[in-house]
């Protein structure tokens, strides 16, 4: 294990002031830290422990629009009445990660600045057009999620920032969402390729609002406007969920790895999408 | 006939209690006098000549005791299981990613770690080869000195050509089989300490502590007396804890000290530099009549071994022998070469050579099934070996193989699981495989056990068995056997701890081969014990000797002697004059001559083997090739269960080591040029993969064996593969020809 | 190297380590305890060997750095029997025949404790969920499923 000086600030403001020197790594839950420090795929001087930040482990509905701080686990989003209701896809999502010892420590801050192109969280966030503020010693910032993820492992985050919350718009009262993944075992898998749905249809099947976001297939999670745009104000029909599923995989750039290959985990997304899209349609 | 005591109970296993408590102590748990802690510098290049090693700066860092190369190695500077290819620490040349150049010794880990990245070894980068068939052509660099080609074996009978020229249908396939990991929870271990005295106590998680303290000595310059391995628990083995690699460089590291050193592999380590089961190409090529009856079978084996030879040459023997299969084929050729390359190396890993072997002929055996329109059951069935005839290596069958009754279950099994739901979306499939797993070291290789029994001051007994258990329970079966033989019961049997120093020598947990061996070694010991008791009582009473006999724990004079005198009055006396009263047994494994032909390489042939049939029940969804494994049946011929919860445990077991090599485990090399080392991309089945397992037991007595006992240790893995193979087939009609068994292949990507 | 000092309560004692900054949870209960019930089976939080509770939930111990377990509540194997009694699971798994190589029964015993705290009555799948970080080589997990179930069956007695 590297050598490193551990630092757990009492309050918010102390973690921002120790940041603001080079050379510090945040750790919340550590699950992908401490093997990433172990593997010297991460170096860091200085690691600056976010344990006690017992404020930033909210979940909550104001004002239209869903909050979880960032520091909320896998186990507690699971567990959370509210999001079982509003954002029922990151649930599902929070359920696949890692396994019951994983799910109590690691976060959805930690899900986000890890920033995996396979990372649960981020497609059911997108679909559900998530927001992140950062606050640092220089103050708060907010910006769209999609914004923040750069690229495999990469974010537009400041070394000196930390994520403070998410917040969610609280999804149409005649809103379905879902997610769906593939892996190479059943447990304590990262995904090869996986799919956030969020389908609002109306009268005569039309839908109203279609939404897709895909994970593990692209640098980052991505949405899919093509497929979306195809969606909307369309009835819904079995020729039309296929198309949209084709221009889905069509959309994303997977590459072949220990995992997977491209070819295959294009073909995998069409069938997710299509599996997604028709479970929705269903309920509806 | 009287009822047994113990053998046959699912007695609690004597380890169980400590093992639930987290007493019990792995090697990595002992308190030892002021440890030093050794940390390997490893090659990072798979192929490569080591141009400089400077350990100057490491030397010079606080904390650091030593820094050791070959050329601290006082004794022989390199060892093996079979060929003493392996440097301790290498020298000249880096054959393997992970191979073992520079050993640290130093006062804590921080100090280890440091030291670690201090160590500065120059490299020449050489090409590395991974193809077996590459590294065979005559202008392929030479990666030890006599060349690429470790040995090859060319075995069988009749005329090969002619048996294909004759036969109706002819089907040929090449099958795939990769690098597996035994992946073990816990990671190779060893710590040793150099005693004022002279002598080196070594603590090993080691299936082979006489072999670890033989290849210590010669590393180490010792004579056998100065080395004492001991070994307790070991946290899972599966043959990869039969290498002396790191026993010998905790051992080198304490000599070099004058002090104790503790070194402990990571999981990384594990995987990149100790065995593994062989990767091999079998290309197979069977003929048979339109009547169902094998004519002919030719297989050309291209087995790995990596960069060292370890137990390659014995793999190499029992996958050929394996490779026709159980069936009386006539026709019989079996080529198989085993190969360097500058991969992890291959050396004993559950099964040696079956599982391989299994997967290619049982899945030919269905192909051929399929071609014929025969029955896959039955057109085993007609082919099976028979009681009276000889095998393809030349072994005569003086029992029927049991084979025909595990095929029988498996047709009921076979039936009860095509009834069975298909989830929605799924195509469900059920297939079926046969297994032998050869028993013992093989003819011509030395292949003994020695037990000793000897009774305690208060009567019960220490036994020891001189092999270590390695998780599967067997020193508590051997227990049982005492207890049974001695007529007491089962608590009365203390199991001693394991030294090279003090216990026999019971062989290597290894080959299927404990019980069996235990079984007689200690059923022999006991009567010896038996008769230094009688002998004792025999003076103590001033009575002759033969008006004595023993039962149950109690001495009885003459035939109306009903109460007899409880063990404990002659051994509490014996123990006051400074008397030990033992027995100690050697079993070797019986080779009758009628049976064993002549002229076949040393460790060759087996004479006994396990019989098994596996069924299983696979859904697949064939837009994502995903499959789920629903249930496996394991129908097990063990002769007789001794304990059977610890039997059910090994198939279980086994079952699901098999379900790994079939559908997720791969030793992969990836496009960055390092392993798959980690878990994160080495997947073992976990509690969702694994399904509910069926193991079914069936008792044909070997009347060689302890109570008509044979063997189940490795049993369980080698149907596996071709019965998910055979049930993949079944539901989709794609024939899977490499393990593991990708998703990718099943939608045609 | 940076020490730091850690105050913990572990099995119901209270207990201040000092130990290095990069140190981990796991190691300061196995080197600076010489608590060695909990295993080290990989460090990196793939197969649960190294399983304790932390404030009454299942972490992997390799996981957790020694300074985030300040002020909190662990407890280990080591822990779990009261008054020379075992607990209900740990009697289970030797009864049910689910002890091999015992490497990774402390973690799964952890595992499945903190399940049946949880929930009293779970399904043969949740069971599977609960453990699903818990790798075992040596028993295919099906006597594992039967302890867990035993225990389940013996804690609704008690």
């Amino acid at each position: 294990m590297q050598e490193f000086e551990f630092y757990s600030p009492r309050t918010l403001e102390e973690v921002c002031q120790v940041l603001a020197d080079p050379g510090g790594r945040l750790i919340a839950g550590g699950t992908d830290v401490i093997p990433q420090l172990r593997g010297g795929r991460l170096r860091a001087a200085r690691l600056v422990d976010l344990s006690r930040q017992g404020d930033l482990r909210f979940i909550e509905v104001q004002d239209g629009r869903v909050y979880i701080g960032a520091l909320a686990t896998y186990a507690q989003m699971i567990g959370s009445s509210l999001l079982q209701t509003e954002t029922p896809a990151l649930v599902q999502a929070s359920c696949v990660v890692g396994s019951v010892q994983t799910r109590h420590r690691g976060t959805l801050g930690g899900n986000i600045g890890n920033a995996s192109p396979a990372g649960d969280t981020l497609p059911p966030l997108l679909v559900l057009n998530a927001e992140v503020t950062l606050v640092s010693a220089e103050g708060e910032r907010s910006l769209a999620l999609a914004e923040l993820l750069q690229g495999p492992g990469q974010t537009t985050i400041g070394g000196h920032e930390v994520i403070h919350h998410v917040s969610i718009e609280r999804p149409p009262p005649n809103a379905s969402s879902i997610f769906v993944r593939l892996g190479n075992r059943r447990g304590m898998a990262v995904s090869v390729a996986s799919a956030a749905l969020v389908l609002c249809v109306g009268d005569g099947k039309v839908v109203d609002e279609a939404r897709i976001a895909l994970g593990a297939v692209a640098p980052t999670a991505m949405r899919c406007p093509r497929a979306e745009t195809l969606l909307r104000g369309e009835p819904l029909t079995p020729a039309l969920v296929e198309e949209a599923a084709r221009t889905a995989a069509a959309e994303c750039s997977p590459i072949d790895d220990v995992r997977g290959t491209a070819g295959y985990r294009r073909n995998a997304v069409a069938h997710l999408v299509r599996r997604g899209l028709n479970a929705l349609a269903a309920r509806m | 006939m009287s009822e047994l005591k113990t053998v046959t109970r699912s007695e609690i296993r004597t380890d169980a209690w400590g093992k639930v408590t987290g007493e019990t102590q792995f090697v990595d748990d002992l308190s030892l006098e002021n440890p030093l802690h050794g940390v390997v510098v490893r090659s990072p290049h798979h192929h490569a000549r080591i141009a400089g090693i400077d350990t100057e700066a490491a030397r010079r860092l606080d904390g650091v005791v030593a820094v050791l190369t070959a050329d601290d190695v006082p004794g022989t500077k390199t060892f093996g299981a079979m060929i003493p290819d392996r440097p301790v620490l290498a020298f000249d040349v880096v054959r393997h990613k992970g191979e073992p150049v520079t050993l640290v010794v130093a006062e804590s880990k921080l100090a280890a770690g440091r030291a670690l990245k201090a160590v500065e070894v120059e490299y020449e980068e050489l090409p590395p080869l991974f193809d077996p068939f590459e590294a065979l052509r005559p202008d392929a660099a030479r990666l030890h000195a006599d060349g690429n080609l470790v040995t090859e074996y060319d075995l069988g009978r009749g005329d090969v050509e002619a048996g294909l020229a004759q036969s109706d249908v002819v089907l040929e396939e090449t099958f795939h089989v990769p690098r597996v990991s035994p992946a073990y929870l816990e990671p190779e271990v060893a710590a040793a300490s150099w005693r004022k005295d002279g002598t080196l106590s070594v603590w090993a998680s080691s299936q082979q502590p006489f072999h670890d303290r033989d290849a210590i000595c010669a590393v180490l310059n010792l004579p056998e007396e100065q080395v004492h391995v001991r070994v307790g628990a070991i946290g899972g083995a599966f043959g990869g804890k039969s290498d002396a690699g790191l026993p010998i460089l905790a051992a080198l590291a304490a000599w070099a000290v004058k002090g104790t050193v503790k070194l402990v592999n990571t999981r990384e380590e594990s995987i990149q530099a100790h065995p593994k089961r062989h990767p091999a190409v079998l290309r197979y090529k069977m003929g048979a009549s339109r009547d169902g009856n094998i004519i002919a079978l030719n297989a050309e084996v291209h087995m790995d071994t990596g960069a060292y030879a370890s137990f390659g040459p014995a793999i190499g023997a029992v996958l050929s022998e394996v490779a026709p299969g159980p069936y009386r084929t006539p026709n019989v050729r079996v080529r198989t070469k085993v190969v360097y390359s500058n991969g992890p190396f291959g050396g004993a890993m559950r099964g040696f050579g079956a599982p391989q072997a299994l997967f290619a002929v049982e899945s030919m055996m269905d192909m051929m099934a399929a071609e014929l329109g025969m029955d896959p059951i039955e057109f085993r069935r007609k082919n099976l070996w028979r009681q009276g005839e000889r095998t393809p290596l030349g072994v005569l069958l003086s029992t029927a193989p049991s084979l025909v009754s595990c095929l029988e279950r498996a047709a009921q099994e076979r039936e009860r699981l095509r009834q069975a739901a298909s989830s929605p979306g799924k195509s469900s499939g059920v297939g079926v495989a046969a297994g032998i797993q050869p028993m013992g070291a093989g003819y011509g290789v030395p292949d003994d056990s020695t037990s000793r029994v000897e009774w305690l001051p208060d009567g019960r007994v220490r036994l020891d068995v001189g092999a270590p258990d390695m998780g599967q329970g067997t020193v508590s079966v051997a227990a049982q056997m005492a207890a049974e033989a001695l007529g007491i019961d089962f608590e009365s049997v203390e199991a001693a701890g394991l030294d090279t120093s003090v216990s026999p020598d019971g062989g290597m947990t290894a080959a299927s081969r404990m019980t069996y061996m235990l079984g007689n070694a200690v059923g022999k010991a006991a009567s010896r014990v038996i008769e230094a008791l009688l002998d004792e009582a025999a003076q103590a009473l001033s009575l002759p000797r033969e008006e004595l006999s023993y039962w149950g724990g109690r001495v009885y004079r003459g035939s109306d002697d009903a109460e007899g005198i409880a063990v404990a009055e002659f051994t509490s006396r014996a123990a006051e004059e400074g008397r030990v009263m033992s027995g100690e047994a050697t079993f070797s494994f019986p080779y009758p001559p009628e049976i064993v032909p002549a002229g076949l390489p040393a460790g060759l042939p087996h004479v006994l083997f396990c019989y098994s049939a596996h069924v299983a029940r696979v859904e697949v969804d064939s837009e994502l090739g995903t499959i789920d494994v629903k249930e496996i049946v394991a129908i097990h011929d063990v002769g007789r269960a001794i304990n059977p919860v610890g039997v059910e445990g090994q198939i279980e077991g086994g079952v699901t080591m098999g379900l790994g090599y079939a559908v997720q485990e791969e030793v992969k090399l990836k496009d960055d040029g390092a392993w798959t080392d980690s878990f994160t991309e080495y997947l073992l089945p976990t509690t969702l993969d694994t399904p509910r397992i069926t193991p079914i037991i069936l008792e044909y007595s070997e009347p060689s064996g302890p109570h008509g006992a044979t063997g189940v240790g490795e049993s369980g893995v080698g149907p596996v593969a071709p019965a998910i193979a055979n049930a993949v087939a079944d539901a989709t009609g794609v024939r899977v020809t490499s393990l593991p068994i990708r998703p990718e292949v099943l939608v045609g990507d | 190297m940076q020490r730091i000092t850690v105050t913990l309560t572990i099995n119901g004692e209270r207990r201040q380590v000092e130990t290095a900054a990069n140190q981990t949870l796991l190691y300061l209960l196995r080197d600076d305890l010489g608590l060695t019930g909990t295993k080290d089976g990989c460090r990196e939080g793939e197969c649960g060997a190294c399983t304790v509770l932390l404030d009454g939930e299942p972490v992997n111990s390799c996981l957790v750095l020694a300074g985030q377990a300040d002020g909190r509540e662990v407890l280990t194997v080591e822990g779990l029997a009261h008054n020379g009694q075992l607990h209900a699971v740990q009697r289970a798994f030797v009864e049910a025949g689910a002890v091999q190589c015992g490497f990774c029964t402390p973690g799964v015993i952890m595992a499945a404790v903190a399940l049946l705290s949880r929930d009293p009555k779970p399904s043969e799948h949740q069971v599977r969920e609960a453990l699903v970080g818990n790798l075992c080589r040596c028993t295919g997990y099906n006597k594992i499923l039967d302890a867990v179930r035993l225990a389940a069956e013996e804690m609704r007695d008690e």
